[in-house]
């Protein structure tokens, strides 16, 4: 009876080895696929790197664009990112900051630095969201808008921004965080060069902790000294420089990040604007763009450029950061929950069986076999009913490969963005993405599964992000 | 014979390792680079005060470096820059010097291949150096399958002043990204404003409405009002998006005897050619032509209300107390700012 048991537990443990490294396997080799696809994009289309040629190019045949910038509880950092906002190099554009019912000084530090006088300004009705309380317009800056609206979270306000909004093109993203000067130049070109068909343009994110910010500005580009804010830089990179950009390629980017995207606005009202009842109504908004594109057989172009670039600050607490993580698995997870029956429609192509399918296998799938093998291969071992090779083969796939694909993004950067400014600075980052696959890939793994856990217990909550402000964040000596 | 674990794990090692390798490479290369750039600096600021020296004196030919491709690009940026603050004669000492030193044919083959936004930068460069030469490598970029080398190219002939056949830069309109190309647009608009008569000829029914349309908007942005009957015609054409354009040409031409035109199409069941009706009497329009707005005021579109609004406001100053929407009086907004700069239709 004993050999019976014991050679059923064999099958047993060998079965989930198999499942576990067969997951790890097959991610692995999307992320390699992502890597070769997104260094053959940069390096057969580079970004133009002088934005005076850009200008000179297009300067006179771009469309206006309208700023959408929802501040809740931004006291910290409002001030110093309308400043930016309001000294972009763009020949038209208006900022319309939404102040979605802070319970801090908010819209008191915007009245008091932008000379604020309220104003009665007349706006389509398109998109429902909670009352206005008033609208302002700036004294001493002409471009700037300012609506002090109920609480209704990010997706209400935006839909209050897409309200006001009057250009053809709007750009959604966070009141905490920077532009760079030239990044709607640079964003709108595929609009100008595809209008037809382009609905939707995604930036770069990148990290401006240990950035040194100056009047609303990046005045000089640096990592954090901060270790988490370290792993967190090598993450975006590959977030932004590999998937996004390889799914872009292949026409499938599910994704536009919040913090920075253009949008065609008659694109987001006819498909109704922001999802309410999600945390993830960046992600949720592309899919639908993708499905109304494809139900109504005029396809979008949905488009990822590596270099605009936004620069965000990042949680430097491991209890931030996990709830922030746990928040966009949700996010992604409820999308899923959404849209992922269009993975089984053979009309919606590869947006349904491989953009769908990825968001299946990296944030439903992945997690959960991450953790069985982090946590059972090794239990297994240990009782003597999994040989060690399984072991072996799982952590050099998790650490070994993740190795190679971070560094891979960074050689990517390096070679072809060249953005990182101290040879320092590269250094760190390259230590960083060798040491983050000892503990921190790991602890991502268990704060995605928590996001899972929080989406079927029916959690709604944003939590709170705690800033410290830009001014802060000047970088270190080494 | 390794198992499929043993190569699992042998692979991983092994691409960290190559991944490794080819950071440190990079590494390497930077630190190359470094030291480079910094002499580069120098080097630009001395070649920038020796081109432009020679250029506005002719004493002392420069020595210009073009071996590398870094050095190339370098010059070509210089003279480009510094195109845009010299007169014809210094402009043509520098196109001598750097055609010396053979950049034209560097451009000119750099034009033909490689990347593509190498391939357009070489393109726009070409604008440095006129001639037959360049015409022929930019006639010959034009006919390229990428859409973005084409607008180069054409872009580079217009700056030239060497415009390009309108028929052949009409036909781009059927690319997929050509029909509402703003940068085809310009092109098109500077051809129409060389050879108005050429671009009537060819505003017939016979051609693609894309091209109809961007001929249209071309047409009136030259303002010239012997245009007027051809624009007048089209406004009537069973498609509405040609519509809409001629109602746009004839807003930019400013034509008062227009304005029928525009009350007409103000009972359009397209709802962009109300607008642009709209838009029209609202800019052309007298104190007698309130009527036709007014109705505009319950149409069912809000951008409509908004420039029909707007209108009355620009003809009389009291639109502003007229009905506007169609909400619930609580969410009703009336807009007493400054009209917007900023406009969806635009």
């Amino acid at each position: 009876m004993i050999p019976e048991i014991l050679g059923a537990l064999v099958t047993f443990a060998h079965s989930i080895a198999w499942l576990v490294i067969g997951g790890a396997v097959l991610q692995n080799a999307l992320y390699l696929m992502q890597l070769i696809v997104a260094q053959r994009a940069l390096a057969e289309e580079p970004p133009e790197p002088r934005s005076a040629v850009l200008w000179r190019r297009s300067h006179a045949v771009v469309p206006p664009i309208t700023l959408m910038a929802p501040a809740y509880n931004e006291a910290a950092t409002v001030e110093n990112s309308v400043l930016s906002l309001l000294a972009l190099d763009y020949p038209r554009f208006e900022v319309v900051v939404i102040n979605d019912g802070s319970k801090d000084e908010t819209l008191q530090v915007l009245r008091d630095r932008f000379d604020l006088m309220p104003i009665e300004r007349n706006y389509e009705p398109a998109m429902v969201h909670a009352p206005i309380r008033g609208i302002y317009q700036s004294q001493s800056h002409d471009r700037l808008i300012v609506v002090d609206k109920e609480n209704g979270g990010k997706a209400d306000a935006l839909n209050a921004g897409l309200n006001l909004a009057r250009s053809p093109i709007v750009c959604s993203m966070d009141a905490d965080s920077i532009l760079e000067a030239d990044s709607l130049l640079r964003a709108v070109q595929p609009f100008i060069e595809d209008p037809e068909r382009v609905v939707a343009v995604g930036g770069t994110i990148r990290i401006a902790n240990g950035c040194s910010i100056k009047d609303g500005r990046l005045h000089e580009v640096g990592v954090s000294s901060n270790i988490l804010a370290l792993f967190q830089t090598v993450e975006y990179l590959r977030a932004f420089l590999l998937a996004r950009l390889a799914w872009s390629r292949l026409g499938v980017l599910t994704i536009i990040s919040g913090a920075f995207g253009l949008f065609r606005r008659s694109a987001l009202i006819d498909i109704g604007g922001y999802a309410h009842e999600t945390v993830g109504e960046d992600m949720e908004l592309v899919v639908r763009l993708h499905r109304r594109g494809i139900d109504t057989g005029q396809p979008n172009r949905i488009v990822f450029l590596p270099e605009p670039v936004c620069w965000t600050e990042v949680p430097e607490s491991l209890r931030i950061l996990g709830r922030q993580r746990a928040r966009w698995h949700r996010g992604a997870i409820e999308t899923f929950a959404r849209h992922g029956s269009i993975m089984l429609q053979p009309k919606y192509g590869r947006v349904g069986m491989i953009g769908m399918g990825q968001v299946l296998l990296f944030d439903l799938i992945s997690p959960v076999l991450e953790l069985m093998g982090y946590i059972l291969l090794p239990a297994m071992w240990a009782l003597g009913i999994l040989d060690f090779d399984y072991v072996l083969a799982f952590f050099s796939l998790s650490v070994f490969f993740g190795i190679a694909i971070s560094v891979g993004a960074l050689a990517i950067e390096e070679a072809e963005l060249r953005r990182v400014g101290k040879l320092s600075d590269l250094l760190r980052l390259a230590t960083a993405a060798v040491l983050e696959n000892f503990g921190y890939r790991q602890i991502n793994s268990f704060w995605r599964l928590r996001g899972l856990w929080e989406w079927m217990r029916g959690v709604k909550s944003w939590g709170e992000m705690t800033r410290k402000g830009f001014r802060h964040s000047a970088p270190k000596a080494l | 014979m390794p198992s499929a674990l043993q190569i699992v794990w042998t692979l991983s090692i092994a691409l960290a390792t190559l991944s490794l390798v080819s950071l440190t490479a990079l590494i390497g290369a930077r630190i190359f680079r470094q030291h480079r750039d910094k002499c580069l600096i120098e080097r630009r600021k001395h070649l920038t005060s020796e081109l432009l020296r020679y250029a506005l004196s002719g004493g002392g030919h420069p020595v210009v470096p073009v071996r590398a491709q870094y050095q190339r690009d370098i010059v070509t940026q210089i003279a480009l820059d510094a195109f845009s603050i010299l007169d014809d004669k210094a402009r043509a000492r520098i196109t001598d010097v750097l055609c010396k030193v053979s950049l034209d044919a560097s451009l000119r083959r750099a034009a033909r291949r490689g990347r593509i936004p190498r391939r357009i930068a070489a393109l726009e460069a070409l604008r440095l150096f006129p001639g037959l030469a360049t015409r022929r490598s930019l006639e010959q970029a034009q006919a390229s399958s990428k859409f973005r080398i084409c607008l180069a190219a054409l872009r580079t002939r217009v700056e030239l002043g060497d415009l390009p056949d309108l028929v052949k830069t009409l036909k781009l309109t059927q690319r997929p990204e050509g029909g509402r190309s703003l940068v085809l647009f310009k092109i098109v608009e500077a051809c129409v404003r060389a050879d108005l008569p050429v671009a009537l000829r060819h505003l017939t029914p016979g051609q693609p409405p894309e091209a109809r349309i961007m001929l249209l908007k071309a047409i009136g942005a030259t303002g010239s009002w012997a245009a007027f009957r051809d624009i007048a015609n089209a406004s009537i054409d069973p498609d509405p998006e040609v519509r809409a354009a001629a109602l746009t040409a004839l807003r930019a031409m400013a034509a008062p005897a227009a304005l029928p035109i525009f009350t007409a199409a103000t009972h359009d069941p397209n709802w962009q050619v109300r607008l642009k009706a709209v838009e029209g009497i609202g800019q052309l329009g007298k104190r007698e032509d309130r009527a036709s707005i007014e109705s505009l005021l319950n149409d069912p579109v809000w951008w409509i209300r908004f420039r029909a609004d707007e209108a009355l406001h620009r003809l009389d100053g009291r639109g502003a107390e007229l009905r506007l929407t169609h909400e619930p009086p609580k969410s009703r907004k009336r807009r007493t700012s400054t009209p917007p700069r900023l406009a969806e239709a635009s």
